[in-house]
């Protein structure tokens, strides 16, 4: 109920950042000021970019300075874990294969171009790749979710024609070509769906899945951001309203500051990782 | 939230005060060339290979020009580069024909697979070289795996299959009695094999990509990269399978040779650190961040490289006011890179790695013979620029230190920071 209420307080104060979330500009030397001698990791080190974590290391060693109190992952990787932890599915399709079965879809359902994927200005709408770009950016900016589709939909509303119609042909083709990719795989659509499907978990279960992944671990850092997408951002969100973590992210210095200052809005979304998809056993 | 931070996405870098100097060059070649004969210049001069690292903003037009320079001045580079094999369709095509290959039976998606990533027969062992029957079109693919019965079978079953079955057409029996004909792996039937899988993309599979290509024709590149890449991995998986073999820790089995060809795949130069410290790091300026160096040569601050267009799908209209996130569109996830954000903060993570120096480096015309502008981010900082006479004494025989870089040399005691 504790939790619920937390939630609650947020949405009605969209500038409020939460206890346990702390954003930071650069300033990652704080991390090295936590390195002490462990048995285990207290500490998950998360950054989407693998060199990143090894010039903390680099810098640790260089410094020599103990690793004991940290464990380096990368977002998926730790969604990896929540989901074994829980017995759920880990099977993603990887970007060839999904470029593949993107194809197939066209080859298949499309020969006449009438699915709807046309788009009015660029490139054509049946290039894979394309068609690609337009899921993971619409992806990126909403994860899915319903209200942030909705809030989509009323941004481009906003806007003089023909940018709202055009705005909105690319949501509705991310969300046709999402539905297609469930359709004919068993496994994710991608690791970002399963980024979707470990902050379910984590919600669902109240964090125990999570604490049965990372017993040791009070602290989490992410580094190294030049965005905070809308998929990283619900998982932070699910954490921070199910389990007990404390979060600390750090921001780079040329975005950081117009950065933090979104969080807020960003996570005044309720079940983060929610998707408007009819669910199968297998690919949820 | 309001518009106004929008705003900070624009403001002044707040950058330390290392000392920039920049160096501008003719072209991207002459330009690969100062940013090398400055890497051996400083190592000549005492600084040590490891306090100094470059960063590019994309390797992709940068690593061959920086790899020549580097041979020519001595300085043996480390690539850090970000083209992931294993992703790539030359290697996804390798992998598929090993597991099509593998066991005693196949199903008629691992049969397939190498189809769809544009199998097509050598041109050597082709009828007509030219014939443009290959690689077979996705869509005749698709209509194939509905029409080929389900469940695994032997090679010489799915040739069966494929001449009995309506409308599926013969050159997927071709395909079927190429895989039946394979040999059991051995060192040099993998390397023949795969190698001609290789070359048949090569010849034919290449072109599709080209043919789909924005007139920049960046996917082709990297297509064109990754096939270098897959040979150099073809003749490494021949010799390594010979190792192994005779040491005894693989079977002659071609799912051994596909977990092979990822072992080898997957091996990232990060490994090197305690192997080979002597080596120049090259690094894409994204992942610098956090590193912290004495001195660091930034490749291609030039305008329309660093920073680079936005290749959003989005209206830029819509972009705008997802940014200023006023109302509904708060709770959409802004993109900072629509507008250079990522640009912004991979330039500013480049001068903070530096302690003490950063050479910043540019080109000045196309191949064409252009103009091109300096980088605007260049107007964030102060920076000291040597004159083209002086760049001509560096990347000369004498190889000479600029007074800039010499001063920065001779000043200091030690590479720490601060």
């Amino acid at each position: 109920m504790d939790r619920r209420d937390r939630r609650d307080r947020r949405d009605r104060r969209d500038d409020e950042i939460p206890d346990r979330l702390t954003l930071h500009v650069g300033d990652e030397g704080r991390l090295f000021e936590r390195s002490r001698p462990r048995s285990r990791p207290n500490e998950l080190v998360v950054s989407p970019v693998e060199l990143h974590q090894r010039n903390v290391q680099r810098r640790l060693r260089e410094a020599r300075l103990p690793k004991d109190a940290f464990r380096f992952e990368d977002p998926v990787g730790v969604c990896l874990r929540v989901l074994e932890s829980a017995g759920r599915p880990t099977g993603a399709v990887d970007r060839v294969d999904r470029l593949s079965l993107i194809r197939s879809i066209f080859g298949v359902t499309a020969p006449d171009d009438s699915t709807g994927f046309a788009l009015s200005t660029g490139a054509p709408s049946r290039d894979p790749r394309r068609v690609e770009r337009i899921r993971t950016e619409v992806e990126a900016l909403t994860n899915f979710h319903p209200e942030r589709l909705s809030a989509w939909t009323d941004t481009a509303a906003e806007l003089d024609g023909p940018i709202d119609a055009e705005a909105d042909a690319v949501l509705d083709a991310a969300l046709g070509i999402e539905r297609e990719l469930r359709d004919r795989t068993a496994e994710a659509v991608s690791e970002t769906a399963l980024l979707r499907r470990a902050t379910r978990s984590i919600t669902a279960t109240n964090g125990s899945v999570w604490r049965e992944a990372y017993p040791d671990i009070d602290r989490l850092t992410l580094l190294g951001l030049s965005s905070l997408s809308a998929p990283h951002t619900d998982l932070v969100n699910a954490l921070l309203t199910a389990t007990a973590v404390e979060i600390h992210v750090h921001f780079r210095e040329g975005t950081g500051e117009y950065l933090r200052r979104r969080v807020p809005g960003l996570l005044a979304i309720a079940d983060p990782g929610t998707v408007p998809f009819p669910s199968t056993e297998a690919s949820e | 939230m309001t518009g106004a931070d929008r705003l900070a996405l624009s403001r002044p870098i707040d950058a330390p005060a290392t000392t920039v100097v920049e160096m501008a060059s003719p072209t991207r070649r002459d330009e690969a060339r100062s940013a090398m004969a400055a890497a051996a210049a400083l190592r000549d001069r005492g600084v040590p290979v490891r306090d100094l690292a470059v960063a590019v903003r994309d390797l992709d037009p940068y690593e061959e020009p920086l790899f020549r320079a580097a041979l020519q001045y001595e300085v043996a580079p480390v690539f850090w580069t970000q083209l992931r094999v294993t992703r790539t369709r030359p290697y996804a095509l390798v992998e598929s024909v090993c597991e099509a290959l593998a066991g005693n039976s196949v199903d008629r998606e691992t049969l397939l697979r190498p189809l769809e990533l544009r199998w097509s027969p050598a041109t050597a062992t082709g009828p007509d070289p030219r014939s443009a029957e290959w690689p077979i079109e996705p869509e005749a693919v698709h209509r194939a795996a509905e029409l080929l019965p389900d469940g695994p079978r032997s090679p010489p079953e799915w040739v069966e299959a494929i001449e009995s079955a309506d409308g599926v057409d013969d050159r997927f029996r071709r395909f079927a009695e190429w895989i039946a004909a394979a040999p059991a792996p051995d060192p040099a039937s993998v390397a023949s094999l795969l190698g001609e899988a290789v070359e048949g993309y090569v010849d034919r599979g290449l072109s599709e990509t080209k043919a789909a290509d924005s007139p920049a024709l960046l996917d082709t590149e990297t297509d064109a990269r990754a096939v270098v890449r897959v040979r150099t991995l073809v003749r490494q998986l021949r010799h390594k399978f010979a190792d192994r073999l005779e040491a005894g820790t693989l079977e002659r089995s071609w799912d051994d040779v596909a977990d092979l060809a990822g072992v080898i795949a997957t091996q990232r130069p990060g490994r090197r650190e305690h192997s080979n410290a002597r080596a120049l790091d090259v690094f894409e300026a994204n992942d610098v961040w956090a590193l912290d160096v004495p001195y660091v040569i930034a490749v291609g601050l030039t305008a329309g490289e660093w920073p680079r267009p936005s290749q959003s799908v989005l209206p830029p209209e819509f972009q705008e006011a997802v940014l200023r996130g006023e109302g509904a569109s708060g709770s959409l996830a802004p993109q900072p890179a629509w507008v250079g954000g990522r640009d912004r903060d991979q330039f500013a993570d480049a001068i903070r790695a530096a302690g003490r120096c950063v050479v910043v480096t540019r080109h000045t015309r196309t191949p064409d013979g252009d103009d091109v502008a300096r980088s605007p981010l260049l107007d964030h900082v102060d920076t000291r620029r040597v004159s083209e006479e002086a760049r001509r004494r560096l990347v000369g025989a004498d190889q000479e230190l600029p007074p800039a870089l010499r001063e920065i040399v001779d000043g200091g005691s030690g590479g720490d920071r601060e």
